[in-house]
């Protein structure tokens, strides 16, 4: 428990840095979705194609692996967001999140037509 | 004991965050890592394994830091505050590391 930083409780300092806690957990678990999106979506591949199909077994696979890489940019991003915030909260200042969330929907976007995309062509021969 | 209006609203503000948001992540944890373990075919077996003992590691972290975070706040309210940075490094560090695995794991499926 070295690392962590002992701060004078005035005002709402504890209630400031316990929501950006939160708001780190709520990333993670942006995150976790991205993973488990991805895991699912291999799994859904595999049983749209029933005979073994080379073409969806190969595109799961990455398609999977793209969601996963999302799911850790993106805890990553939150990481350092709340590291950030954290350093900035004590000059009383607070950064609104700008490129991040640009980041986020630009991804989900992609990886939504990426996935439905596949879907059809796996499901429409 | 009684406390002030400010101490109980600290004390709730952790309790959303130890009790609820900590917990909620490990538990979407768990039940994904469930439906993977029951629902889905043999060659997903490790990802679901991965992912249930990640949830339980983030249950342990949790409360071993609610325990520690909490009867802090609780013992002296409204004078300092440390802040989560060690427990915050550490589940990063965890579900990076879940993470890269599981992509390893997917992308050799």
């Amino acid at each position: 428990m070295r690392i962590n930083l002992v701060l004078d409780n005035t005002q709402s300092v504890a209630r400031d840095h316990l929501a950006n806690e939160r708001t780190f957990l709520a990333w993670l678990r942006t995150s976790l979705t991205f993973a488990s999106a991805g895991v699912a979506l291999t799994q859904l591949f595999r049983i749209q194609s029933l005979e073994h199909d080379g073409f969806a077994h190969t595109t799961s696979a990455v398609v999977g692996s793209l969601f996963i890489a999302a799911g850790i940019c993106v805890l990553i991003m939150g990481t350092f967001r709340y590291f950030h915030v954290q350093e900035v909260l004590q000059h009383g200042r607070f950064p609104v999140p700008r490129i991040g969330i640009w980041f986020t929907f630009l991804v989900t976007v992609a990886l939504v037509i990426l996935a439905f995309s596949v879907l059809l062509k796996i499901s429409v021969p | 004991m009684e406390y002030s209006r400010v101490e109980q609203q600290e004390l709730n503000a952790s309790q959303r965050t130890f009790e609820g948001a900590y917990l909620r992540t490990a538990l979407s944890k768990f039940s994904f890592g469930m439906l993977v373990l029951r629902v889905f075919t043999a060659e997903f077996l490790a990802i679901g394994v991965v992912y249930t003992f990640s949830a339980l590691c983030t249950v342990v972290m949790a409360l071993y830091c609610r325990n520690v975070r909490e009867g802090h706040l609780a013992a002296n309210p409204s004078t300092t505050f440390h802040t989560g940075s060690s427990i915050v490094a550490l589940t990063a560090i965890l579900d990076i590391l879940t993470m890269i695995t599981m992509l390893i794991l997917v992308a050799r499926l």
